[in-house]
């Protein structure tokens, strides 16, 4: 007998090329050898599948719930291993045929292979997310294929030998197998040592040259042995440290719900061949970033099933993150849902304003938008930011005693109250009105046309994805549409709604804030307000933002902001800057939905955790954190140039904007300001 | 962070402080918070878990027959993972 346990996958693999000299064929166990589970348990895999299955039942109109189809597939199959164990040692089960009955049991007239084929197809893919080559080992079994060894993998396991084939083919490696053997075929297994005279008769193998190499003492240790077969066994020590931690942060969420977003975070940190250095900017984005904006669209693609929203709109430019986020997210989530259809839409907040004017002119709410700012000064910054001609209007002032530079912001100096109430008395003067909207009249069918164009009419509700913070962005939109019979109800999902102005919510157009949301008291989320910048310059898209719609002969235009001068360049170096961190948000998002599919939290189940990441990021970070992730640039055309007074200036300042030696050194700044920010909180 | 299988540096320090911070100025909802057990099971496993396991390897099971012994004294089932 020869059998020999190694601890550690260099040992083994020098100990192997030693023993395999001498020897013709190498075969490998499969799972935990060459390949490993991210989770420690791979049992946990099941219930997605049951929820997927679950899902494809209430499509086909027929009430069960995972846990009763996961309840009914074990009994199905234990009653399969019973069956097989009257006829064999081993107590086995056949994947196609188990499943295929479970399937029939629950759909009934409605089975087809067609069914069974999509069940399995889902399962090797929650397979294929969770598993990754132990690079060690693969890369010794590609070099033995190339010394002219004959290579087999050998697994007992459930699945038979063409699905174990899809799955190596996913990690890489099938071009270096010769050929695939599971004792789901045959029942023969490795445990009662049944499969290796199998493997002899099949493929004319000689157990004196022969070496087998797995990690369970047993089958790939003790019966092999038995055979006279070189047995070598590897109980890797790093290997069970990391299912270790693992299980133990699965078993502590089952009782404390702050470790459940921690478990999901720990099924996405890189294995073996995945880990690679990489920036700090990449790590700020994966294991920050990413499973926030991850949650918040897990988070918006909940709501949109609740409500039956069949489309989904993502509004520029922060909306290219969210969209992409969806598309490598929400397909893992809902398998076996219908999604709604999505479609990123060329908004801003400039483009918008005018087109808002075109029916009902400029409203008393959206003029106050418009001050909001604090470098907008005068009635020359509202007629940058509604597309105006101030010089045009300025007779219409007159009258009202203002001038176009006249003070209306309580925040510059010269300012009056009593301006403010003339210039609202304007808002009321209809002859004001009536050329506002023949200036505004062209963009506003110029939006018109555009909107017809990407369908946006067709649907009853639709979805508007933003990142916040007031909903501008919707109420414009909603102001420039609302005359239309056929315009749908809108439906606005914020990473953040702030609401530091009322919004006119009515059952046709209301915004909520997933991730937080000023209606609920949520202190630690509002930590977002520290650095609302970071996030739109972390989701922005790499294209210049939209400045207006231009009415053309045979349709509109999008008339995008130059990029050549000062601010546009700056606006590039920007993005230059982030590239890295928006990478690491978008890998981590593959990860997120893999490991989100398989434990199946729900966004609040998750919440304490976010809560947690949000503010110990946010209002309690490292210096050299902010040093690393603080955008240099931050492009805002909505904002202008005036300088409102000191007082007010300092009071703008946030924990984020305070230089390092500042945040490094002074004593309780941060302890300062979030005593400062729920003060704030407290006051809203 | 990679060596220690934790998202960050020092992650479980931090979480421990601001759980400790919690104690004293409200923080937010963090449901029940991590625990002081919790943390401080997980704090070894990451910090010392790799050169721990490498030691007891060896004695896995022997180890794992003495936990099983232990859960039955306790009541509980000791489960194997494979």
């Amino acid at each position: 007998m020869s059998v020999q346990t190694l601890y550690s996958l260099d040992k083994l693999v020098r100990v192997g090329e030693r023993w395999a000299e001498s020897c013709r064929t190498v075969s490998f166990d499969l799972f935990d050898t060459l390949l490993i589970r991210r989770i420690h348990n791979p049992d946990l895999l099941k219930p997605a599948v049951a929820r997927y299955i679950a899902a494809l039942a209430r499509e086909a109109g027929l009430d069960w719930t995972w846990p009763q189809v996961q309840s009914l597939r074990d009994r199905i199959e234990q009653e399969h291993r019973r069956a097989t164990s009257r006829e064999f040692e081993d107590h086995e089960a056949c994947y196609p045929l188990f499943m295929g009955e479970t399937l029939e049991t629950i759909f009934g007239d409605q089975y087809t292979e067609q069914l069974l084929d999509r069940v399995t197809d889902y399962e090797i893919a929650v397979e294929n997310s969770m598993l990754l080559p132990r690079t060690v080992l693969v890369d010794w079994l590609k070099s033995l294929r190339a010394q002219g060894k004959q290579i087999l993998v050998v697994s007992d396991v459930y699945m038979p030998a063409d699905f174990l084939e899809r799955l190596i083919a996913h990690a890489g490696f099938l071009d270096h197998v010769d050929a695939v053997v599971s004792s789901a075929d045959s029942y023969l297994a490795k445990a009662s040592g049944k499969a290796f005279p199998l493997l002899r008769e099949r493929y004319g193998l000689d157990y004196a040259s022969w070496l087998h190499i797995g990690d369970n003492p047993i089958s790939d240790g003790l019966r092999p042995a038995e055979r006279g077969i070189r047995a070598l066994v590897i109980r890797d020590s790093d290997e069970k440290w990391r299912k270790s931690i693992i299980k133990r942060y699965f078993n502590y969420s089952a009782g404390k719900p702050f470790w459940k977003g921690r478990t999901l975070q720990q099924l996405m940190i890189p294995l073996e061949g995945e880990r690679r250095e990489r920036s700090e900017l990449y790590h700020a984005g994966y294991s920050f970033l990413s499973p926030l904006l991850c949650a918040f669209i897990h988070g918006l693609a909940e709501k949109v099933e609740q409500l039956g929203i069949r489309k989904l709109y993502f509004f520029s430019r922060e909306g290219w993150m969210f969209k992409q986020l969806w598309e490598r997210v929400v397909p893992h989530l809902f398998a076996g849902h219908s999604l709604p259809e999505i479609e990123y839409l060329y908004v801003s907040r400039m483009a918008l304003a005018g087109a808002s004017c075109a029916v009902q002119g400029l409203s008393r709410e959206n003029a106050d938008i418009a001050f909001l700012p604090a470098g907008n000064r005068d009635f020359r910054d509202v007629c940058r930011i509604f597309g105006l001609d101030a010089s045009s209007l300025a007779s219409h002032l007159e009258r009202y005693r203002l001038g176009i530079d006249t003070v209306l912001s309580p925040l510059h100096a010269g300012y009056l109250p009593e301006n403010r109430l003339q210039f609202n008395k304007l808002l009321r003067d209809s002859r004001f009105q009536d050329a506002v909207r023949r200036q505004t009249e062209a963009t506003g069918l110029a939006l018109q046309r555009y909107l017809e164009d990407v369908g946006f009419f067709r649907q009853p509700d639709v979805a508007l994805v933003d990142i916040g913070w007031l909903g501008t962005i919707q109420r414009f939109l909603f102001d420039a549409v609302k005359h239309r019979a056929d315009r749908p109800r809108f439906h606005g999902f914020l990473f953040a709604a702030t609401r530091g102005i009322v919004y006119p919510s009515s059952p046709d157009n209301y915004i909520e804030g997933i991730i937080y949301d000023r209606h609920r008291f949520d202190l630690a989320a509002s930590t977002v307000l520290y650095a609302r910048d970071l996030f739109e310059e972390a989701c922005r898209a790499p294209h210049p933002t939209l400045n207006g719609y231009r009415l053309t002969e045979d349709g509109y235009e999008l008339e995008f902001r130059r990029q050549d001068d000062s601010l546009g360049r700056a606006e590039q170096e920007q993005d230059r800057m982030y590239q890295p961190l928006q990478e690491g948000i978008l890998d981590g998002a593959g990860r997120y939905a893999a490991a989100a599919a398989v434990l199946g939290y729900r966004v609040e189940e998750m919440k304490p955790w976010l809560n947690y990441l949000l503010v110990s990021r946010l209002a309690f970070p490292r210096t050299r954190e902010i040093a690393i992730i603080r955008h240099r640039h931050h492009l805002d055309d909505f904002h202008g140039r005036h300088q409102p007074v000191k007082a007010h200036v300092r009071e703008q300042r946030h924990l984020w904007d305070r230089s390092l030696p500042a945040l490094r050194f002074l004593p309780l700044l941060r302890t300062r300001y979030f005593l400062r920010s729920i003060r704030d909180r407290l006051k809203e | 962070m990679q060596e220690r299988l934790d998202i960050d540096d020092h992650e479980l320090l931090r979480i421990g402080r601001l759980y400790l911070y919690s104690r004293f100025i409200p923080t937010g909802n963090m449901g029940t918070g991590p625990g002081i057990r919790c943390l401080a099971v997980l704090y070894v496993l990451h910090r010392f878990g790799r050169p721990l396991f490498r030691l007891l390897i060896r004695y896995e099971d022997r180890l794992t027959a003495v936990y099983r012994r232990l859960g039955r004294l306790r009541g509980g089932n000791s489960q194997r993972q494979g």
